[in-house]
C-alpha cells in the first residue's frame, strides 16, 4: 500500500505566524493602555487587525518582486535595525515635538512590537517565522503578567494553543521538505477551523477567572496567608498567616471580621470630593432693584436644604479650574480609603441629588415613609435586612460584598444599589443604623469605625428585563421629575427629543440617552463649566461636550427628565475593575476613585443605576453562556422581526448564492477572461492561451469536473471532451477542441515561439466547454 | 501543422514510422500498445526486456521489426553452457594465412534477440550486458564495434525459475523497457488461425524493408534533438526522487533510468507527431521504463507505478 500522510500546507505556517504576531500585538497594547486607564478592546482589535492586513499585503509584495530580501541572516538582520530604528526615531520625534513621550519599558515593548510585526512581514522565510514567533512569545508572558484586565491572561492560552499548532505545522513542514510523499492526502480545510472553534468554545464556557488564576498558587510557596505555608518560603511572600490575621500588624488589607477599632486623623469624606473636583466657585448674589427679570441671569435659590440631623451638602457643578490633583497617578494616594471583596465593577452610593437649579445639585428631604429593617439569622451571622417593598423581577441573583474600611470619614455605609442586607461583625442593635437618604444607610455615630468590614448584599439590575416592564418608568418623586422651561432647558429637551426619536417609551428611550451621551461627549476630568453661565448642563451638553464625570452624570439626569422620566443623580465611589489585585482578591478603593452616575426611576422604590461616563460600567447579573447565548438568539429574532425587508433580501441572496453561486462566479470569470481577449491583435499569445488554459481548469473545478493534480490540463480538457461527447446527444465541436487541446499542449509545454494562431481558436473555446455543457455531462457521469 | 523552433518530425519520417507500425501489427495482432513501445525503445536507442511466457510471438515480432528496418537479425538461444566468446565472438587460427582471425558473434548485428537470458551464466550475461552498454566488444584487447542501430530484444520466463540466473537489478538497469506481450484476445487469435490456414507466412523472408538504410539513424537522432521544458524536466525529477522514498520500491530510479525515461518520453512524443515532450508522455512511457528498473515486490508493479503517478502534480505554467 502506498504511504499516506496528511499533509498541512507550508503556507499554514506563515499563517500561523501571522496568528501569533496579531495576538502578542494585541496583548501588548492591552497591557500598555491598560496602564494609562480604560481602553475600548474593539479599537485595539480594529487596528490590529489592520496592521496585519497591511503586513499581510507587503509581505505578498515582497515575496513576488524580492523574494531574496530576508532570505539570508544578513538581510534579516539589515531588516530588524530597519525596523527598530523607526520605531526609535518616530518616538524621538514625538519627545522633540510635543514634550512628552512614554515610559521607557513601555518603549521598549512597542519597539519589540514592532519588530514582531516586521519579522511577520518576512515570515514567507523560515528563519524570519521561528524569531517572529520567539519574541512574540516574549511579549505575551511579559504583557499578560503587567496587564490589569483579568481576561488578559486568556491570551496566553490561546497563544499557548496556537503555537502548539505552529510547532506541529513546522515539523510536518520540515518532513515533507526533506522526504517526497508517495501519495498526498490533503488535511481537509474545514479540519483546520476544528481547533479554533475548539478554543473559542473552550475560552466561552470557561472564563478565566481570578479563581483560576489563584489556583495556580500552589505551585509557589508562601510564608502564609493563604491557608497553608512553607517552612522553606521566606517572610514577605504571603505576608504570613499572623500577619493576615491581623496579630501581628492590624493594617493589614484582608476583609476579616475580627479586627479591633480605630481612629484616625483623615481627612473628612467631603475633603475627598474638594480634593477631586476643586473647591466649588463661591458665586455672588448680585440683588436687583430695578431691573426687568432676566430669566437667563437670575436663579432663585430658595430651595430648601434638608432638614435631617446631619443635613447633606449640596454639590455644585461649577468648579475651581484647574488640573485635579488626583489626575496623575504620582499624585494619587497610595493608600486605599476601603477595599471591596467581590465582583467589581462596583457603584458604592454615599449620596443621592434630587433637585437641580441649572448650577448646583441639592439632596431632597428624607421622606418620612422609608423601608423598613429586620433582623435576619443566616448562619452564624445576623443581617439587617431591608424590606422588598413593592415587588418587581428586574434583578438578578443577589450579589455579596465585603467592604473593608479603612480610612473613611462618613458614617454612611457605601451601599450598591438596591440594597438588600447589611452585616457588620458583633454589631446586632436596631438603634445603630438608620437611613441617611433612602437606599443609603449609615451607622449612628459620627463615622465608621475604621479597618471593619461591612458585610453588604445587593441586587443587579438585569437589563435585560426591563424591555418587557410594564407600567415602568413613570411616576417617581416629584423634584426628580422637575425641568426648567428657559431656553436652555428646551434646547437640551430638544436634543434628547431628537437622541430617541422612533424608539418606544421606556428602557430603549433610556439606554439610547446614555449611549448618546457616551459616543458624543469627552471625558476630561479638567474641564470645567464656565463660572457666568446658567446652565452647566446645556453648556455642556450643547457646546462643550468635555467634562468631568458629573457633567456626564448630570447631563444625563436633565436629559432623561425632559422626556418625563424621573432621574436623580448619585455619587460616591467606583470600584474600579483596573485596581482589582488578583492575588489577593479584593479591589482598592483609591480617593481617586469618587465618582458621579445617574439613577432612573423604575417603579416605586426601585431605581436604576445609568452610567453615561465612558470607561466606566455597571455591574451586571452573571449569566451562564446558556442564558447569554438565548438572549443573543432572543434580540437577533427581534430585530429581524422589526426589520423583515433586509433579512428577506439577505436569504434571497443567500439561497441565490447556494443554488447558482458557482454559475454566478463562473459568469464573473468568463467576463474578466473576455476582457483580456480584447487586448490582443487579432492572433493568440501564448500568455492568451494559458489564460484560458487556466480559465477553462476553473471552470471544470466549479462544474464538479476537477482536475486530478497529475493529470495535465490539455489532457484533461481532452478526456472531459469525451465525456461530453458520450453524454450528449447534441453534437459537439471535435475539431474545434482538438485544435484547442493542441494549442494548449504547445503553449504550455512547448519551447518559446511558437507560432501564433487565429485569436479565434482559442477565444471559441469556453463555447466548447461551456457552464451548461460541463454541469450536464458532471450531472449525467455522476 | 507547422511550428517554428520545436523539432517537430517530418511528414515523411511519420509516415516511414507508421509502416514499420502497420508491419509489427500485422504480425503481432491486437498488441498496438506493445508495439508502440516496441518503437518508443528503438527510437529512444534503448534495449528491450520482454518477460512472458513461451509462444506469444517474441521471436517473430523481433524477426519483422528486423525486416522493417531493412537491418540484420540474429538470434541467440541462452543456455546454461554459453560462453561470452559465443555472444561476443572470438579469435580463431587460420592455418593458411596463420594469423589470427576474429570470428564475430551474434551481436554484429542490428536486431538481436536474446532467448531467456536469464538462464545464461552470470558471466554470459555480462558480456551480452557490456555489448550492449557499450555497443562494443573486446576480444583479446581488441575492440570491435558494433552497428548503430544495435538494438537486443532479451526475453525471460517469469514462471520457470528452475536452472535460471535471474539478473540483478544493476543488470536490468541497462534495459530500456520490460514489457508483458500477453495472451491474443480471441477475435485475434481466430484471425490468427485464419490467416494460418493455407501455409501463408505472416512474413516470409522477402518482405520489403520499410526504412531505407540510415533512417533509423536519422530518427533516432531526431528524437534525441526533441526539446524537453524545463518543468517537464523538474517533473521527471520529482518523480524519481518519489520513486526513491516509497516503501514498496526496494531501488530508486538511478539517473541512467532518468536518463532513459526522458529519452522514451522524447521518443513517445515524437511518434505523436509532436516537437516537444509533456508530462503526458512521461507518464505513457512510465510503466514498462519503471518495471524494469524498481524492483518492486508483489505482481501489482502497475498499481504501485500508477500510485506514484497519481501523488507528483504535473507542471501547469511553462
Amino acid at each position: 500500500m502506498p504511504a499516506e500522510r496528511s499533509s498541512i500546507p507550508a503556507a499554514g505556517t506563515r499563517w500561523l505566524t501571522m496568528v501569533l504576531a496579531g495576538l502578542a500585538c494585541i496583548a501588548v497594547e492591552v497591557a500598555v493602555r491598560g496602564m494609562h486607564g480604560p481602553f475600548d478592546i474593539r479599537g485595539i482589535a480594529a487596528a490590529t487587525a489592520a496592521i496585519g492586513g497591511i503586513a499581510i499585503a507587503v509581505g505578498e509584495l515582497l515575496r513576488r518582486r524580492w523574494p531574496t530580501l530576508g532570505a539570508t541572516p544578513r538581510g534579516r538582520a539589515t531588516w530588524v535595525c530597519a525596523a527598530v530604528a523607526i520605531a526609535v526615531a518616530v518616538e524621538a520625534v514625538i519627545r522633540l515635538l510635543f514634550g512628552d513621550g512614554i515610559l521607557l519599558d513601555t518603549f521598549l515593548l512597542i519597539v519589540l512590537r514592532d519588530l514582531v510585526i516586521a519579522l511577520a512581514v518576512l515570515s514567507h522565510h523560515a528563519a524570519a517565522r521561528q524569531a517572529c514567533v520567539g519574541v512574540a512569545t516574549f511579549l505575551v508572558v511579559f504583557a499578560s503578567a503587567s496587564a490589569h484586565a483579568i481576561w488578559a491572561q486568556g491570551f496566553v492560552i490561546a497563544f499557548a494553543t496556537i503555537g502548539v499548532c505552529w510547532l506541529v505545522a513546522g515539523h510536518w513542514e520540515t518532513i515533507e521538505q526533506r522526504i517526497e510523499a508517495s501519495s498526498r492526502t490533503a488535511l481537509p480545510r474545514r479540519w483546520l477551523l476544528a481547533l479554533p472553534l475548539a478554543l473559542l468554545g473552550l475560552l466561552l464556557v470557561v472564563p478565566v477567572s481570578a479563581r483560576q488564576i489563584r489556583q495556580a498558587d500552589g505551585f509557589m510557596p508562601t510564608s502564609g496567608g493563604q491557608g497553608r505555608s512553607a517552612a522553606a518560603a521566606t517572610a514577605g511572600v504571603g505576608d504570613g498567616d499572623a500577619l493576615v490575621a491581623g496579630l501581628d500588624n492590624i493594617r493589614s488589607f484582608a476583609p476579616l471580621d475580627n479586627a479591633p477599632f480605630m481612629t484616625s486623623h483623615e481627612s473628612s469624606l467631603y475633603d475627598i470630593f474638594d480634593d477631586m473636583y476643586n473647591e466649588p466657585v463661591q458665586r455672588k448674589k448680585t440683588e436687583r432693584t430695578i431691573s426687568l427679570a432676566n430669566q437667563d441671569t437670575i436663579r432663585n435659590d430658595d430651595h430648601s436644604i434638608a432638614t435631617s440631623r446631619r443635613p447633606g451638602r449640596e454639590f455644585s457643578t461649577v468648579r475651581q479650574p484647574g488640573r485635579s490633583s488626583s489626575r496623575r497617578i504620582a499624585d494619587l494616594e497610595s493608600r486605599a480609603l476601603l477595599q471591596v471583596k467581590g465582583r467589581v465593577p462596583l457603584h458604592l452610593k454615599l449620596e443621592s441629588f434630587d433637585r437641580f437649579d441649572g448650577v448646583s445639585w441639592h439632596p431632597e428631604e428624607l421622606p418620612s415613609w422609608q423601608a423598613g429593617l429586620s433582623w435576619q439569622k443566616v448562619g452564624s451571622r445576623r443581617w439587617l435586612r431591608v424590606a422588598d417593598g413593592v415587588l418587581c423581577d428586574i434583578y438578578g441573583p443577589p450579589e455579596s460584598h465585603a467592604l473593608r474600611i479603612i480610612r473613611l470619614k462618613s458614617n454612611r455605609i457605601p451601599s450598591p444599589n438596591r440594597l438588600a442586607a447589611v452585616h457588620i461583625d458583633h454589631v446586632d442593635r436596631a438603634d445603630f443604623f438608620e437611613w441617611a437618604q433612602p437606599g443609603i444607610l449609615r451607622v449612628d455615630r459620627d463615622t465608621l469605625p475604621e479597618l471593619v468590614t461591612v458585610n453588604v448584599q445587593s441586587q443587579p439590575v438585569d437589563t435585560w428585563r426591563l424591555l418587557g416592564l410594564p407600567g415602568a418608568f413613570s411616576g417617581g418623586p416629584a423634584a426628580c421629575r422637575e425641568f426648567g422651561e428657559d431656553r436652555h432647558a428646551q434646547a437640551v429637551k430638544m436634543l434628547a427629543e431628537s437622541w430617541v426619536a422612533g424608539l418606544p417609551r421606556g428602557w430603549p428611550q433610556i439606554e439610547r440617552v446614555v449611549e448618546r451621551i457616551r459616543e458624543t461627549c469627552t471625558l476630561d476630568p479638567d474641564a470645567r463649566a464656565g463660572a457666568d453661565r446658567p446652565d452647566s448642563v446645556a453648556e455642556f451638553l450643547l457646546e462643550t461636550r468635555r467634562g468631568p464625570d458629573y457633567l456626564f452624570a448630570s447631563a444625563a439626569v436633565v436629559a432623561l427628565r425632559s422626556l418625563g422620566y424621573a432621574a436623580r443623580l448619585a455619587s460616591g465611589f467606583y470600584a474600579h475593575p483596573q485596581r482589582h489585585d488578583v492575588r489577593a482578591d479584593h479591589t482598592a478603593v483609591l480617593p481617586g476613585d469618587v465618582h458621579f452616575w445617574a439613577e432612573v426611576h423604575a417603579v416605586p422604590g426601585h431605581w436604576i443605576t445609568l452610567e453615561p461616563t465612558p470607561g466606566y460600567t455597571v455591574l451586571v447579573p452573571s449569566r451562564g453562556i446558556v442564558a447569554r447565548a438565548t438572549h443573543a438568539v432572543l434580540l437577533a429574532l427581534g430585530w429581524l422581526v422589526r426589520h423583515p425587508l433586509a433579512p428577506t433580501a439577505l436569504g434571497l441572496l443567500v439561497l441565490l448564492g447556494l443554488r447558482h453561486g458557482k454559475y454566478l462566479v463562473d459568469l464573473a470569470d468568463e467576463a474578466v477572461w473576455r476582457l483580456a481577449t480584447m487586448r490582443g491583435d487579432g492572433t493568440a499569445s501564448r500568455a492568451l492561451v494559458l489564460d484560458t488554459v487556466a480559465f477553462l481548469d476553473r471552470r471544470c473545478a466549479r462544474a464538479g469536473l476537477p482536475r486530478p493534480r497529475h493529470v495535465t490540463p490539455a489532457r484533461w480538457l481532452d478526456i472531459v471532451h469525451g465525456r461530453m461527447s458520450a453524454t450528449m446527444t447534441a453534437a459537439m465541436p471535435a475539431a474545434h477542441a482538438r485544435a484547442f487541446v493542441r494549442i494548449a499542449a504547445v503553449a504550455l509545454y512547448g519551447p518559446p515561439g511558437a507560432a501564433r494562431h487565429p485569436a479565434s481558436s482559442v477565444t471559441t473555446a469556453p463555447a466548447v466547454w461551456s457552464w451548461r455543457h460541463l454541469s450536464s455531462a458532471r450531472r449525467l457521469t455522476a | 501543422m507547422t511550428m517554428t523552433g520545436t523539432a517537430e518530425p517530418t511528414p515523411t519520417a511519420l509516415d516511414r514510422i507508421d509502416g514499420v507500425r502497420r508491419h509489427l501489427n500485422t504480425v503481432l495482432k491486437g498488441k498496438s500498445d506493445v508495439v508502440e513501445h516496441v518503437l518508443v525503445c528503438l527510437l529512444a536507442r534503448g534495449h528491450l526486456l520482454l518477460e512472458d511466457r513461451p509462444g506469444l510471438g517474441k521471436t517473430t515480432l523481433a524477426k519483422a521489426l528486423a525486416a522493417s528496418i531493412g537491418g540484420s537479425f540474429m538470434r541467440v538461444q541462452c543456455t546454461p553452457d554459453l560462453l561470452p566468446s559465443d555472444i561476443t565472438g572470438f579469435n580463431i587460427f587460420n592455418q593458411r594465412t596463420r594469423e589470427f582471425e576474429f570470428r564475430r558473434g551474434p551481436v554484429f548485428t542490428d536486431i538481436l534477440l536474446a532467448d531467456e537470458i536469464n538462464r545464461a551464466t552470470p558471466r554470459t550475461q555480462s558480456a551480452l550486458l557490456e555489448a550492449m552498454a557499450e555497443r562494443q566488444v573486446t576480444v583479446d584487447a581488441e575492440r570491435f564495434g558494433l552497428s548503430d542501430t544495435f538494438f537486443v530484444i532479451a526475453t525471460q520466463n517469469p514462471h520457470e525459475q528452475h536452472g535460471t540466473y535471474p539478473l540483478p537489478e544493476a543488470q536490468l538497469d541497462r534495459f530500456a523497457m520490460k514489457l508483458e506481450v500477453g495472451y491474443p484476445l480471441a477475435e485475434d487469435e481466430r484471425a490468427m488461425l485464419a490467416a494460418a490456414v493455407g501455409g501463408a507466412d505472416r512474413l516470409g523472408p522477402g518482405a520489403a524493408a520499410v526504412l531505407d538504410p540510415g533512417d533509423l539513424a536519422a530518427m533516432q537522432d531526431a528524437v534525441a534533438a526533441t526539446p524537453v521544458a524545463a518543468g517537464v524536466q523538474d517533473y521527471l525529477v520529482r518523480l524519481a526522487h518519489a520513486t526513491r522514498g516509497h516503501r514498496e520500491i526496494a531501488l530508486g530510479v538511478s539517473p541512467r533510468g532518468l536518463l532513459i525515461w526522458q529519452r522514451a518520453a522524447q521518443a513517445h512524443a515524437w511518434l505523436d507527431g509532436r516537437g516537444f515532450v509533456t508530462p503526458d508522455d512521461v507518464q505513457r512511457v512510465a510503466v514498462p521504463v519503471l518495471a524494469v528498473r524498481l524492483g518492486i515486490d508483489g505482481s501489482d508493479e502497475g498499481g504501485v507505478i500508477a500510485g506514484i503517478l497519481e501523488g507528483v502534480e504535473v507542471p501547469i505554467r511553462p
